[in-house]
């Protein structure tokens, strides 16, 4: 925990670990969430494509 | 392309949060906490230019009438909504250690909320208006609208008596912290770009999917006969 008294902040690692993390799982899921879904309509029109052909 | 957009960020966040993290000095006031301060303004900045990107982007459809315009438009939206929803955690964790509180009604925080919520309200109106070109078309004005915000969240801490601080500048950030901010800021950037990229595209095989004529019945019957 960070203290304050002496207008200097000590400690506080616990509140930037958690910015880090919370940001890097917020970013790396958006990434593979629009991925996904970009590849899943890109493979979804593939089938359609190959049902309208036979 | 987009992908190589994304692994460019990707490298980029890496070592950029590597250097802030382990490499930077310590703050002489705020000790290891400022530390955030090499995520957080990132996001921020590129918060703001997701949604002059959306803003450029609604623009151009409305005079063009061009579909392509709408999808980059409704990427650049959904961008600008992950980075400035992510910008207000990143901020309530930052504010507890400094101060004291997770929230507060402070002209930047009130406005970056209000914000956040007006371009999610806009993603919202795209779910549920089912004529593409009114929907285009509604979520354009809406996003012009939308943001008249954006230059009050920027100047916000001008304006009016703010607990947030002023924006830095390199003159008034010292060398080796600039380093790592903007690395981020470029790993962000690109992120942003190969995401947007990629979103849009999505947007335009949805978009495809939706104007193209059905199949007949007949046809479609066939079909999933031909398939047994």
């Amino acid at each position: 925990m960070s203290e304050m008294g002496s207008g200097v902040l000590s400690g506080g690692w616990e509140y930037v670990t958690a910015a880090y993390v919370i940001s890097g799982v917020i970013l790396a899921g958006y990434a593979v969430s629009v991925v996904w879904r970009y590849r899943a309509e890109l493979a979804r029109r593939r089938r359609e494509a190959d049902r309208q052909r036979t | 392309m987009p992908y190589a957009f994304l692994a460019l960020g990707g490298v980029l966040l890496l070592a950029g949060s590597y250097i802030g993290l382990f490499v930077a000095p310590e703050e002489r006031y705020m000790g290891d906490v400022y530390r955030i301060m090499y995520v957080h303004v990132p996001t921020a900045w590129n918060a703001l230019l997701a949604f002059t990107t959306a803003f450029v982007c609604a623009l151009a459809f409305l005079w063009k009438h061009d579909f392509r315009w709408d999808a980059r438009h409704e990427a650049a939206v959904e961008g600008g909504v992950v980075l400035s929803g992510l910008l207000c955690i990143q901020g309530a964790i930052w504010a507890k250690p400094t101060w004291g509180v997770y929230w507060d009604w402070d002209p930047r925080l009130t406005t970056t909320a209000v914000m956040f919520f007006a371009f999610i309200g806009i993603l919202a109106l795209r779910r549920f208006v089912d004529d593409p070109v009114k929907r285009a078309s509604w979520s354009a004005v809406s996003t012009i609208i939308a943001y008249v915000d954006v230059p009050i969240v920027y100047f916000s801490v001008r304006w009016w008596n703010s607990l947030h601080q002023m924006q830095s500048s390199p003159e008034t950030v010292s060398a080796p912290f600039i380093i790592p901010l903007r690395t981020n800021a470029f790993g962000v950037l690109f992120l942003l770009i190969g995401l947007i990229t990629l979103r849009a595209r999505l947007a335009l095989l949805r978009l495809e999917n939706e104007l193209a004529p059905p199949l007949p019945a007949s046809r479609t019957a066939l079909s999933a006969e031909g398939s047994r």
